[in-house]
Parts: C-alpha cells; structure tokens; sequence
C-alpha cells in the first residue's frame, strides 16, 4: 500500500518538476532559457555518480562477504548509473552546443564524464570476458573499486588544475551560492525527483534479483 | 621445516631478478616494445617529412607512442605467468602482496627502458624545435612512467585472471590513466617549449600523489585478484 | 599437524563437483583420493591448501595447536599437480634457487645441488627447462615440492610421466614424508592405490560432461 503511494507520488512530483522547470522557474540571467536544462542535466549526472558509488559499495561488500547477491546488486547499479550518465552527458552536449556553438569540446568537465562512461563500459568488458561466476563477480569488484580511486582526480582536479568553460555554482566553496531562490527550489526538488527514480528503478530491479536467487536456489 | 630467514626485500628481489632474466633470455617484451615505437615512429617521421609540428603535437605523439607501447609490454608480466602455468608455483611461495610488488618493480624497470628508447629516436627521427629543457623532460617521462606502471600492475593481473584477452587491458586502463596521460602531455609540452621546473610542480605533485594512492590500493586488491 | 575436512562442496558455475565430503588425512600413512576422471580428486587437493574456496563446509588445518590461516598453510605446503610448471627459461639449478630466496629457505648452491642429485638431475643442474623431456620436468617437479621439507605434501598424479627409476624417487619422498608430514596423493591409477593407500577417499560423484 506504501509501496504504490510513494510511486503515485513521485510520478506526480516529476510531473510537478517538470512543468515548474519549463513554466514556473525563471529564466537565468545571461544564458536565459537555456538553463533550463540544469534541472535534467546536473540531476543525472549527480545519479550517474551515485549509482557508481552505490555500486563500488555492493562490490565491496562482495569482496567481503562473497554473496553472490551483492555482486549482482552493483552490476545492476552499473547499468543504470551507466544509462543516467549517457543521458546527463547528451543534455551535456546539447547545453555545449547552443552555449559555446559545438557539441564536444574536450573541455575537462566533458573530459570527466568521458571518463565516467568509459569506466563503465570497462567494467561492462570485464564482465562479460570472463566465464567463472566467482571470479567474474571478483575480478569485476576489484576494478570497479581501482577505478574509482582515479574519479575524484578527474572531477574535482582536474577542472580545478585547468580552466573550464563548464559552469560552476554549485560545488565550489569560493564562489558562495549563486542561484536565484525559486531556481534553487525548482533544481533540489529536481535532484530528490531524479533520485527517486532512481530509487524505484534499483527497488524493482533487486526484486527481480531475489526472486531469480530464489528460484535459482529452490532448483 | 626448513630453517628460514624470509626477508621481504629478497623476495621482491628475487621476483624482479627473476622476470629480469626471463626477458633477457627471451627479448619478448622487449622486443614488442620496440618494434612498436619504431614502426611508429617511421610512420610519423616519414609522413611529417620535413613539416614542423607543434609543440603540443610533439608532446602528445611521444605520450601515444610511449602508452601504446606500454600495453604490449606491461600485460606480460602477469600473463605469461597465467599462460605457462607458472602462477601456481608462484602463488604457493609468495604472498599476493609480494608478487604485485615484484612485478611493480619490474614493470617500472621496463618503463624506465623504454622511454631511454624512446626519447632518442624521438629526437632524432621527429626534430622538436631546440630549447627545450631535456633534463626536466626526462624527470617528467620518468616520473609518469612510475605512475603508469603504478596504475597498469594491478590491471594486468585482472586481465591475466581473465582469461588473457590481450584487448583487454588497454580497454580496462584508458580511463585509469587518462588523468596521468593528461598531465604527462601538458608538462611534457612544457618542458619542450622550455620552462622550467617550478611551474610545474603541481603536475608532479599530482603524478606522484596518483602513484601513492594506486599503490597503496593496488596493495590492498591485490589479494582478491591472484586468489580464488 | 591435523586436517579435518567438513562436509565439503564445491561448484563451480552451478556445477556440482562433488558435495559432502568429509575426512581426516593422518601422519604416519600414505593417505590417498581416487576416483574416476572429473570426480574432484585435484579440486579437493586444491581446497586443502587454500589456492581455491569450497562453496560450503569446512577444511579445519591445526598445526602445534593453533590454527592456519590461508597464508600460513600455503607456507607450510609442497603442491605437486600436472597444471603446475616451472619457468621454461630458468635453469633447473635456478629454479630451486628462485623458489628458495623467495620462501627464504636457507639454501647453499651445494644443497640445492644435492637436492638435484637426489631426484637424480644433477647432471642437467645447468640446463633451461626449455630442453628437459616430460620426465625431467616432472622430477624437477619432485625436487621443488620438497624443497621446503613440507608439513603438508599433496602430491596429484605423482608417476605421470616418469619411467621406473622416477617412480622409485616418488616411492622414497612418499614413505620418508608420510612419518613426519601428511602426504596425501591423488590418483586414479589402481596400482598405486594399492601400493599407496592406507586411508583411501573415493569420490564417486561423476559429473556429466567429464566423465570417460
């Protein structure tokens, strides 16, 4: 019963945001109707991100624990942080190219979540290269867990080290906050809409892995 | 039992004086390692002719060149164990911790050659402008060879445990070392161009600082890889 | 030194190997694991030394009271399996002085010579393995896993490839060990299970696929 409350609920939240993204919040300053895009583009880059972290997480516990269940949980949370990050990095590129005039660029933040993508599809290689159930699951978790160590160079450093055409309110302690209240309003509530989704994606999904561990284990 | 005296330093020693004689004796790394920046090389220098490049070009053709090369030779060192069956032997004498670190060693020795390699023919065959600061360019070459060796050892044991697809590593270590190929680039064009040392001391921080973590990480894998 | 082997199962991928086995290899005889091909006879030698993880039971390993951790039994075992080679570019000579630096076996060139002698190799002491036939190979082999005179000998498939005089090596390093260490042999030869076996473990499961 909660179950399908929550759901209605957050489908109309993500109605609510969506509209509010286009109608209700105002037009930025400068970049006008084009920062729109804030409240789809940074919202799956940030689950793009967490999703790895939540799956470098399972990978660990499976280093720990070796439960099967653990390495499918941060295989599928791979999969889909890897779908949000393709998404986060093609509203990336459409902002790129009515901002600056090209798709792609190199700048570092592209760079980083170039990255991104291509330490998952390492990790994807990886798993489907090896056949032994065991060491595919440990194999995959030591890499996801090594990979990860390289992330915090490339998003926090290196556009630090080298200067970026990417637009910065948020993370930077420097510069203070920056965005107009109702703007803010809208992109948090954006934020917890798209982590919800998430959310509810990874529920199913985990379901739908027990329920196959559980047959597996009847048979 | 045999009386023993273990010391961590001869272990390692062994292992790379062992990998040292095998390469010796065979020129297998060695010799892909070259061949590939030779043909590389040749191929470049000939279509350039007598063109000048850019700084920036010159530096990132020596970084392709010195990282493709890299991937042949450095997946060798945990296959080869894995093909031959050699793994085993070794498992049962040494700790994980003990192997990769063997193997570090080695793979940074096999770095540190080919950049003497490559370097030279690089000036002889390409002809980069004059004025550029050699000894920093080595100190550069050197110090981010250390932390792509750092990076690539670990992988290699992931992929000699795989299954030895040989397509394997460069797939598995571009996003690791993109940020390491990054900075070698730009200071390698700084040093081209020149400058000197101290502007950039943040790149060498951060090779350095990416080597101590990949390390120390690497340290900490390393068991759940080579072990069952 | 004590083995106690639990209710062990081991599968891999979902396929079983073999499952509830339970056992205690002794000092003081030859104990012995047969059964036909695929039954697991060199999985279970595997588990024992911990190169591998059972999928469910125990391997409980005691040596002078306390109990071993994976690390501590590899020190302590000399694995002899036809998987197992040595490096092809070595000499025979430098392959027992690799093996001895890096378990930190105090070792002189005149020991590992005799050694050598004793697996009757010393005349190719100076030979890469690249030139020794499948025999010599394999008392190489032989000359390796005692090296570091073993607590825990697993020897799998000791007489392939050796001719008479071989076999008569196998035979020595079996009775002088079995006294002091625990020497399990894994074979399918019913011969040597005759001459061999004084605590035998069948393993009868066959799995489907493996089996001759």
């Amino acid at each position: 019963m909660l179950k399908t409350i929550a759901k209605i609920a957050l489908c109309i939240w993500m109605v609510l945001v969506i509209n509010a993204a286009f109608l209700y919040a105002p037009s930025a300053m400068g970049l006008g109707d084009l920062s729109r895009i804030i409240y789809f583009h940074v919202p799956l880059a940030w689950v793009g991100v967490l999703a790895y972290l939540v799956s470098m997480v399972y990978s660990i516990r499976y280093l720990r624990g070796g439960f099967a269940k653990d390495d499918l949980l941060a295989a599928v949370n791979a999969e889909i942080g890897f779908i949000f990050t393709i998404l986060a990095t093609i509203t990336g590129a459409i902002f790129a190219r009515f901002t600056w005039g090209v798709y792609w660029n190199w700048d570092p933040r592209q760079t980083s979540i170039f990255i991104l993508l291509l330490i998952y599809s390492a990790y994807f290689v990886l798993r489907s290269s090896v056949e032994d159930e065991g060491r595919r699951a440990r194999l995959a978790s030591v890499f996801s867990i090594f990979a990860f160590v390289s992330v915090p160079f490339l998003v926090f450093i290196i556009p630090r080290v080298y200067a970026t055409l990417h637009p910065d309110p948020i993370i930077s302690a420097e510069s203070g906050f920056q965005m107009d209240a109702v703007m803010f309003k809208v992109f948090l509530a954006s934020l917890v809409g798209f982590t919800g989704i998430y959310t509810w994606i990874i529920n199913l999904t985990s379901r739908v892995i027990n329920l196959e561990q559980n047959n597996r284990r009847e048979n | 039992m045999v009386k023993t005296s273990f010391s961590l330093i001869t272990a390692i020693r062994a292992i790379v004086v062992k990998d040292l004689t095998d390469e010796f004796r065979t020129r297998h790394a060695l010799t892909a390692m070259v061949l590939f920046s030779l043909t590389t090389l040749v191929t470049v220098s000939f279509t350039i002719g007598i063109y000048s490049l850019d700084i920036m070009l010159h530096s990132a053709l020596i970084w392709i060149i010195i990282f493709f090369s890299a991937m042949s030779a450095l997946s060798r060192s945990f296959t080869k164990e894995e093909d031959s069956g050699t793994i085993l032997a070794l498992k049962m004498s040494a700790t994980a911790e003990i192997i990769y670190l063997g193997k570090l060693f080695f793979n940074t020795l096999l770095l540190i050659v080919l950049i003497a390699v490559v370097l030279p023919l690089y000036y002889i065959m390409m002809n980069p402008p004059p004025g550029g600061n050699v000894g920093l360019l080595v100190l550069i070459c050197i110090t981010a060879s250390l932390s792509l060796a750092g990076a690539t050892t670990l992988l290699a044991a992931i992929v000699a445990r795989a299954g030895s697809k040989n397509s394997l590593l460069p797939v598995l270590a571009f996003p690791v070392l993109l940020p390491i190929l990054l900075t070698a680039i730009r200071s390698t064009g700084f040093a081209l161009s020149g400058g000197s040392g101290e502007e950039i001391i943040t790149d060498f921080i951060f090779l350095i600082s990416y080597l101590a973590i990949v390390v120390t990480v690497s340290l900490l894998l390393i068991p759940f890889v080579l072990d069952d | 030194m004590r083995i106690k082997i639990n209710n062990l199962t081991k599968k891999y991928n979902r396929q079983e190997v073999f499952s509830d086995v339970s056992w205690q290899p002794e000092m003081g005889k030859c104990n012995l694991v047969t059964g036909p091909n695929g039954s697991g006879k060199s999985t279970l030698l595997r588990l024992i030394c911990g190169l591998e993880r059972p999928t469910a039971g125990t391997i409980d390993l005691t040596k002078d009271t306390s109990e071993l951790t994976a690390a501590g039994v590899k020190k302590i075992t000399g694995l002899l399996t036809p998987d197992l080679a040595l490096y092809r570019h070595l000499t025979a000579l430098e392959n027992l002085q690799f093996f001895a630096k890096l378990g930190g076996y105090f070792l002189t060139t005149a020991e590992l010579k005799d050694k050598l002698a004793e697996v009757g190799l010393n005349s190719s002491a100076d030979t890469p393995l690249a030139a020794f036939s499948t025999g010599m190979k394999q008392r190489l082999k032989l000359a390796y896993v005692i090296l570091k005179r073993p607590a825990l000998l697993l020897l799998d498939e000791p007489n392939t490839n050796l001719d008479s005089e071989g076999k008569q090596v196998v035979n020595k390093i079996i009775s002088e060990y079995k006294a002091k260490s625990i020497v399990i042999l894994a074979t399918n030869d019913q011969e040597e299970v005759g001459q061999y076996g004084e605590n035998i473990l069948f393993l009868d499961h066959c799995n489907p696929g493996y089996c001759s």
